[in-house]
């Protein structure tokens, strides 16, 4: 079992992550509709 | 409740606020490539894989801050969390690396010309050598161990593979031009980029040149139980540097500070004591040479770090859980408190192997009739006779001996991985509040 506080580090990064994903993704749907 | 009751070290919004510097930073590269004048779209897809690009090189970018071992930000997580972020936000930027070529060849077989060497071979090399040195780059940090790679040779393997990463990263960017047409756009990206090595190179070459003029002597070696040596330096011709317990300093011995061997160390020494003190068990290359050090020969110390402290006005008690040379922080908190004469109760989890090994062990008897503290031993192999604590440490152990109002106490974390993992679970699971408990990991790959 992992400790908590490095459980959350890897929450955070992996919500980073899809966050940035999620940017990318929005960044070229305006793209192509602009 | 105690009039002067502070905010816990680590907080959400601290926390928050510099994952939101980060996150900005890793979209700076996106941003740049947005401003107009920019060209006209292709397809989502294409879009996307190149929207993917840019962030993966601001990813890779904001791996640099973590390097450049900010004195600042640590103390609000510690050095083992912001550790932590490193490499899980390092897998994340390596994702997002790989997915640009993936995604942009799915959306157009075309784009696979890029890795071919017959279309422009400079560019397909380094495009290959990007791709393999990213993967070489995470598999070595996660599995540093079964590469035989020692820590000195990783470290410069890990700092070259990320310079050479983003060096042709920018390349490849100014190479393709496109989103970073107009000059301008050009060298704000690679400034972008440069900013971020630099942190780098001053980390691993400015900082040890500073270094230099602040020599060090060692003015005794000692060894304690358990095969570990005690090293006692002095500064020679400067002030010394200003720590607190629980803090620690890279450490280079000998040859010059520019050397590969540049060891963190947790200070063993009382806050800001002249002779400043270092403890280490022979474990590994560069700890089983401590024995052979003599009075006289030359260190240097960069630091403090580390965020692994009291508050600077402590108002609580202290509960410690260490295993092995995990103790050498928990030494100078002790000795610390000695120091400034302080009636704050404590309590000492310390686990060993063998009582024969335990390193401090006089010291910290002796320390226990003089502060208000408690000292458990945690023997995994106890002699014949012992009463005391023995096997692994668990969650009961930990529990036995919690403060009735455990969080009027600060905890303090360090030893080997399991035993971290242990503790931490097991004063999570007790009710102890995460934001007043410290670790330290000494092991950092």
């Amino acid at each position: 079992m992992k400790p908590l506080l490095h459980l959350w580090v890897r929450r955070v990064s992996e919500l980073i992550g899809l966050l940035l994903v999620l940017v990318a993704l929005l960044v070229a749907w305006f793209r192509t509709r602009m | 409740m105690m009039a002067a009751e502070r905010a816990p070290k680590y907080r959400v919004s601290a926390a928050v606020t510099w994952l939101g510097v980060a996150f900005a930073l890793a979209l700076v590269p996106l941003g740049l490539g947005l401003l107009p004048p920019a060209p006209a779209a292709r397809t989502l897809a294409i879009e996307a894989g190149v929207a993917l690009g840019f962030i993966g090189m601001g990813l890779m970018c904001i791996q640099f801050l973590f390097s450049g071992r900010f004195a600042k930000v640590v103390p609000s997580f510690g050095t083992d969390n912001v550790i932590q972020l490193h490499r899980q936000l390092g897998i994340v930027g390596f994702v997002f690396v790989l997915l640009h070529p993936v995604v942009l060849i799915l959306a157009e077989r075309e784009f696979i010309l890029y890795f071919d060497p017959r279309v422009n071979f400079l560019r397909a090399v380094a495009l290959t050598y990007v791709t393999l040195a990213i993967t070489g780059l995470i598999v070595t940090t996660l599995w540093r161990e079964s590469f035989r790679l020692t820590y000195e040779w990783w470290r410069l393997v890990h700092g070259l593979l990320a310079l050479s990463i983003v060096f042709t990263g920018v390349v490849h960017g100014i190479q393709v031009g496109h989103y970073l047409d107009p000059l301008w756009k050009k060298v704000l990206w690679a400034g972008y980029a440069a900013t971020a090595m630099y942190l780098v190179v001053h980390s691993r070459v400015v900082r040890p040149y500073r270094a230099r003029k602040r020599r060090y002597r060692i003015t005794a070696v000692e060894s304690q139980p358990g095969d570990v040596t005690v090293l006692t330096v002095e500064p020679e011709g400067h002030a010394g540097l200003k720590y607190q317990a629980g803090q620690f300093a890279w450490i280079t011995l000998r040859s010059t500070p520019f050397a590969l061997q540049q060891h963190p160390f947790s200070f063993v020494s009382a806050a800001n004591d002249r002779h400043v003190q270092f403890a280490a068990k022979a474990l590994g290359d560069f700890t089983s040479t401590w024995k052979d050090l003599k009075v006289g020969n030359r260190a240097y110390l960069e630091g403090p770090l580390g965020g692994f402290t009291r508050d600077p006005h402590p108002t609580r008690g202290m509960f410690i859980i260490v295993g092995g040379i995990g103790v050498t922080p928990a030494i100078s908190l002790l000795r610390t408190m000695k120091k400034d004469r302080s009636t704050h109760p404590a309590v000492l989890i310390y686990a060993n192997t063998d009582w024969d090994d335990i390193a401090f062990r006089d010291e910290i008897a002796e320390l226990e009739t003089q502060l208000t503290l408690q000292v458990v031993h945690v023997i995994s192999e106890p002699p014949d006779g012992w009463t005391g604590e023995s096997g692994l440490l668990t969650e009961e152990m930990v529990a036995r001996y919690l403060p009735p109002n455990p969080n009027t106490f600060e905890y303090f974390i360090c030893g080997p991985g399991p035993l971290m993992d242990i503790a931490e679970v097991s004063l999570s699971k007790l009710g102890v509040d995460w934001r007043r408990v410290y670790s330290e990991r000494f092991k950092i790959v």
